[in-house]
């Protein structure tokens, strides 16, 4: 029944993930753009072209250079393409013997010591580059350029070629720029020096006048296509790029970490607090250590189970171990040992409580001291009692180390929170860490349930 | 009768007095010889349990005083848990260890207590399972036996102790009537064997047959004692009386 019914949904699931393919692969391609003229192409393409240009320099030359449309033909895209000759000014030829007056200027303030900014270079050098320009060759060359028919008009493909080519060798002047490591000054006496770059200001000022923006390839694809596609990009910018993986598995390491030494002393604290309090409990005489003893477990009971865990981990670690120095992985193991400890506690306690008094009685019968009873024969039927109680506290735990953010450990939500912070985007990081955090938990209690049942084998 | 024997346990003036001020026990004195089997009949309420659950200190007294092999246990001092090993005690609800299996139930406290090599108290028990026919269960855990199977396992756990005394609280009570049977011919062959018996049971037939001494207790008070002919054959007391014209 239940087979028959899965397979029903799969078969349904994937007709649907099929139509939904085909229709957007359909409506991606083999689409062409509307009929154009070589006039209204040439147009578009000066006027999109010249507004790349957003320094004052770089707009000189896109006044200066005109693009002629040869041939028109169509791709399947929406894109139209146009076989063109360019007319430019060489501003790589005209700029490249003097890179090293412009990058061997001074790159201190007189007397202040102080580096200039980038726009200092800028206004410093605009003038002359725009003079330089002025006298520049003319030029003339082949290209090929892209246009593609979106909703609302016709957008320009200008990538790093066509740029370079429309404004005569640009690119390849600002590569030489880059990889210049030292510049050689020449000094009014007519020697030379070498000199390295203190800063990048320099550079960047010489770069900023002259620059000219380029664009990504416009996509003309579906809707649906155009969404997964751009889903693609983000993933890769939240995930893939600067090495982020690495900074999640980083985090997920510490929050591992910090779950299992929690985990190991919130045990030992709640089966001692567990241990106290039973015995408190069961015993009709009770020494006035064991009063102490269970007074002390009260109260700790009391203040961990009655204030919230984030007012606790901000506590301790501000207000105990950062004046101490002590780091925050060590507060963090702490406070979420004292916390878990103290849930572990009531409900190892009520496991004890739960074993029959007669294996109690069982085993003093034998000669077994209170301890040793307790040991080896109450201990390891309470544990099984509250196994399921302890494996859910632990989940809690798991999932309540997210809260260590507060006091700005490291740990999986910090790294998370990084990504978001450097991307500004949200869905992605946090849908994310959600996933992370569910695995992480599922496996947890895959693990219990197994250990569960090789726990009921002992008896069955 | 074992008169001449030495006195195993000797109780003098046992009280029990529970919060509530009800009186469990009150001044009972009685004297066990070494090898004696003496049953404790009574209605229920009438202080037998807690009298034999007192001669191991599981209950405490409230007053007098309890001398095991000469020494006195309810002193401060002494070390109950030593004077315990030498008690077995067989309780009407079994109390087997359910997370052990039959082999590790009985080895346990011989290995932990006695420090005797695991091969040695394997040895032993097995013997031991073998007399009371249940070898092929070493390896069950609790929860796979019957009732009765549970009972000799008990017995036979309280048994690897080498005790000198062994105790039983009620040991067919909570026993399906086909299986008291089995747990009841464990408990004579050991009578036979010469074990030192204190056994609170409602088995007339079984006190009867195997007591040595047998003890009428009402209202936390021994009130008769005599041999199973003095009391089931011509009891004195008037409560005695009653009480076996009810049951019998």
């Amino acid at each position: 029944m239940h087979k028959k019914k899965r397979i029903i949904v799969g078969v349904v699931l994937a007709l649907v993930v099929a139509l939904i393919g085909g229709l957007a692969l359909a409506l991606r391609s083999g689409t062409t753009a509307s009929d154009i003229t070589k006039e209204a192409a040439e147009a578009v393409v000066n006027q999109q072209l010249d507004a790349l240009a957003v320094a004052k320099a770089s707009q000189l030359v896109a006044e200066k250079n005109h693009v002629t449309v040869n041939e028109i033909s169509f791709g399947n895209e929406k894109d139209i393409i146009l076989d063109c000759t360019v007319k430019t000014v060489d501003v790589h030829g005209a700029v490249a013997p003097f890179y090293d007056v412009f990058l061997s200027a001074d790159e201190r303030k007189d007397g202040t010591g102080m580096y200039k900014s980038k726009l200092h270079f800028k206004l410093e050098f605009e003038p002359i580059l725009m003079e330089l320009l002025q006298g520049a060759e003319e030029k003339e060359a082949d290209c090929r350029i892209y246009l593609y028919e979106l909703k609302d008009g016709l957008v320009l493909y200008a990538d790093n070629a066509v740029v370079n080519t429309v404004f005569g060798g640009l690119r390849d002047m600002e590569a030489e720029i880059e990889n210049k490591n030292t510049a050689i000054r020449t000094n009014p006496d007519g020697t030379t020096e070498v000199k390295e770059f203190e800063s990048g200001n320099i550079k960047q000022g010489f770069l900023d006048c002259l620059e000219v923006r380029q664009n990504e390839k416009p996509d003309t694809a579906s809707a649906f296509v155009r969404f997964w596609n751009k889903q693609q990009k983000t993933f890769h910018k939240n995930f893939i790029e600067a090495g982020r993986w690495k900074t999640i598995f980083k985090g997920l390491w510490t929050t591992i970490r910090l779950t299992v030494f929690a985990l190991l002393l919130g045990i030992v604290i709640g089966f001692l607090v567990a241990f106290i309090r039973a015995t408190y409990l069961k015993l009709t005489k009770r020494g006035i250590i064991l009063k102490i003893l269970n007074a002390i477990c009260q109260v700790y009971l009391t203040v961990i189970r009655g204030t919230p865990v984030v007012v606790q981990i901000m506590i301790i670690y501000f207000v105990i171990f950062m004046p101490l120095g002590i780091d925050k992985f060590l507060a963090a193991v702490v406070c979420f040992g004292l916390n878990s400890g103290a849930y572990v506690a009531e409900i190892v306690r009520g496991g004890i409580m739960s074993v029959d008094n007669g294996q109690t009685e069982a085993g003093r019968s034998l000669g077994f001291g209170y301890m040793p009873t307790m040991f080896h024969i109450v201990f390891p039927q309470a544990f099984k009692t509250v196994l399921p109680a302890l494996a859910n506290e632990f989940v809690v735990l798991l999932k309540e180390t997210s809260i260590a953010f507060y006091i700005g450990l490291g740990d999986l939500m910090y790294s998370i929170n990084a990504i978001r912070a450097a991307t500004y985007t949200a869905f992605m990081p946090l849908v994310a860490s959600a996933i992370i955090y569910l695995i992480m938990v599922l496996i947890l209690q895959h693990l219990v349930t197994l250990l569960e049942r090789r726990l009921r084998n002992s008896e069955r | 009768m074992k008169d001449k024997k030495e006195i195993i346990i000797r109780t003098e003036g046992l009280s029990k007095c529970f919060k509530g001020s009800i009186h469990a026990l009150s001044n009972v004195n009685t004297e066990i010889h070494r090898g004696e089997v003496v049953v404790v009949i009574g209605p229920s309420g009438s202080g037998k349990s807690t009298y034999l659950r007192s001669l191991n200190l599981l209950e405490e007294p409230t007053d007098g005083r309890i001398f095991f092999e000469g020494t006195d246990i309810t002193a401060p001092k002494t070390d109950i848990n030593a004077v315990r090993q030498k008690m077995g005690m067989v309780f009407q609800q079994f109390n087997l260890f359910p997370h052990y299996t039959v082999l590790r139930n009985m080895t346990l406290a011989p290995m932990k207590l006695l420090k005797m090599p695991r091969a040695q108290a394997e040895e032993m028990a097995y013997g031991l399972l073998e007399r009371v026919g249940l070898r092929d269960r070493a390896d069950a855990y609790p929860s796979q036996l019957s009732g009765g199977q549970k009972q000799r396992i008990a017995i036979v756990r309280a048994l690897c102790m080498s005790p000198d005394v062994m105790l039983f609280d009620e040991p067919t009570s909570a026993l399906d009537p086909e299986m008291v049977g089995e747990v009841l011919d464990v408990m004579k062959q050991l009578a036979r064997d010469g074990m030192t018996m204190v056994i609170v049971t409602h088995e007339m037939g079984f006190a009867r047959e195997v007591a040595d001494t047998v003890l009428f207790m009402d209202g936390g008070s021994v009130i008769e004692k005599g041999t199973p002919a003095e009391i089931f054959e011509n009891p004195q007391s008037p409560r005695t009386q009653s009480f076996l014209r009810k049951i019998l």
